[in-house]
């Protein structure tokens, strides 16, 4: 479904990709983890076509991720929804303004018709009462959750979460994984970078531990946190866990 | 003492005051015109300045260069003196220019680039987020400007523009220089007629104070309405 091939990517003062490849199915559920900096949010990013790879190239559903074609790249993004850490609702709308942008501006669906769909979703994460407030009203737990169903509400085929819980109070991470818990039920295809490590491992169906720029080791969650191969994952599961 | 309040009676005659009364009239004429004319212009100008062609952004930052770089007044004569005798090398044809038209325009152009840098200053103020969310969910980048970006921005333009608006109010008195009878002009006018210039100055600076402190009172009146809605 997602096809990463041998993607570089440098920043003035750090290599954050390292010729990663990477190749993700359908209805997986990917955990990325590793240390800050291993480039696992970069990764993330140049799925989506927010950061531009030097080299390499990634496909999604064999369309080609080009940044520089701005038509190609809407229709691309309109199949995935993006989390952000620091969630980038639109404080000038109200919650449900902000869930039917995406459909009605770039979907062209009909207004009502979404806005039915928008108050179900919010009803899933118990926010329908929220539906006509402004999000700097909200706590951070309840922006991220509008985040989650602004995304959804473009019924995308993949969910990618940067860091979702990153940003939250300690006390308000429940609740979104919460919602990603229940997300992970609907055979939806979700690709997460997360520093949550009982998450990951209750969720994913493949852990991908990153650190340097380079993918370090891949497993099943089970394998990942029981027997790790490499020394470095070793390092790193002994420091978190 | 008994001079100076001769003087001020001699001066403030009925017929005099109307005559500075239609000065400030011009004034203000000329910093609303002036603004309107630098609004427009600003915001073509900002517009191509963010754009990604380099041809249009080129010749926004070109505009903002030049302006922002010369004195007003040497813009205001250019036009003034300088354009028709450019027209007349080229045409041949003798061009009469209304001073007034011309200095609202040489003062909506100038005023124009220090808009676009506002709005600017202001689209750029907006976190790279918003703009990033907004690809997330597929929007084009006009799109994006124009239901993310420029509603947000605007909260913040309305504050720099009405401090515009008191620059203009005062810059306004430069094209008194080219012959236009604004308040600046009126009151040099009664200073020379009278062989006081004290008394008419004073006065005139007195009128300027006045205007500008209303124009901030309802400015801040508006941020405030603005900042509760935040």
């Amino acid at each position: 479904m997602i096809n990463i091939e041998h993607i570089c990517k440098k920043f003035p003062n750090i290599v954050a990709l390292d010729d990663v490849s990477l190749h993700i199915y359908p209805n997986e559920i990917i955990c990325l983890i590793g240390p800050s900096g291993s480039g696992k949010s970069t990764l993330l990013r140049s799925i989506n076509g927010l950061e531009i790879g030097d080299s390499g190239t990634i496909t999604v559903n064999g369309e080609l991720v080009n940044p520089n074609d701005e038509q190609q790249m809407c229709s691309i993004r309109t199949k995935m929804g993006f989390v952000f850490q620091h969630f980038n609702l639109f404080p000038h709308m109200t919650v449900l303004e902000n869930m039917l942008l995406g459909p009605v501006e770039v979907q062209k669906r009909d207004r009502e018709e979404v806005k039915q769909e928008a108050l179900a979703l919010l009803e899933r994460v118990g926010l329908k009462e929220k539906a006509n407030e402004y999000v700097n009203k909200l706590s951070g737990g309840q922006k991220q959750r509008v985040a989650i169903v602004r995304a959804l509400c473009m019924k995308p085929e993949i969910m990618l979460f940067d860091e979702p819980t990153s940003a939250l109070d300690p006390e308000m991470v429940k609740e979104v994984l919460d919602v990603m818990r229940e997300l992970a039920k609907d055979n939806i295809t979700m690709v997460i970078v997360t520093h949550e490590m009982n998450f990951a491992r209750e969720v994913a169906s493949r852990i991908i531990f990153m650190d340097e720029g380079k993918i370090v080791e891949e497993n099943t969650p089970e394998e990942f946190f029981v027997h790790p191969q490499q020394q470095r994952t070793k390092e790193f599961l002994a420091k978190v866990l | 003492m008994e001079d100076m309040i001769a003087t001020i009676q001699k001066i403030f005659t009925l017929e005099n005051l109307l005559f500075m009364m239609e000065g400030v009239k011009i004034s203000l004429l000329v910093a609303v015109f002036g603004l309107i004319i630098g609004t427009l212009l600003g915001t073509l100008a900002a517009s191509m300045r963010i754009s990604r062609s380099k041809v249009l952004s080129g010749i926004g930052r070109i505009y903002v260069d030049v302006i922002r770089g010369t004195p007003m007044l040497l813009q205001l004569s250019f036009f003034y003196l300088g354009f028709p005798m450019i027209y007349q090398m080229i045409t041949g044809n003798y061009l009469s220019v209304d001073a007034l038209l011309i200095g609202i325009l040489a003062i909506g152009i100038n005023s124009g680039a220090y808009v676009c840098e506002l709005i600017r200053g202001a689209i750029n103020s907006i976190d790279k987020g918003q703009w990033e969310a907004g690809m997330s969910l597929g929007l084009n980048r006009t799109q994006i400007l124009k239901k993310i970006i420029l509603p947000q921005s605007f909260k913040r333009i309305v504050p720099p523009l009405a401090n515009e608006f008191i620059v203009l109010i005062k810059d306004s008195s430069l094209i008194s220089t080219i012959g236009v009878y604004d308040l600046m002009k009126t009151s040099n006018i009664l200073g020379s007629k009278y062989y006081n210039y004290f008394v008419p100055m004073i006065f005139a600076g007195i009128v300027y104070l006045m205007l500008t402190l209303v124009v901030s009172q309802i400015t801040s009146k508006i941020e405030m309405r603005m900042a509760e809605s935040d």
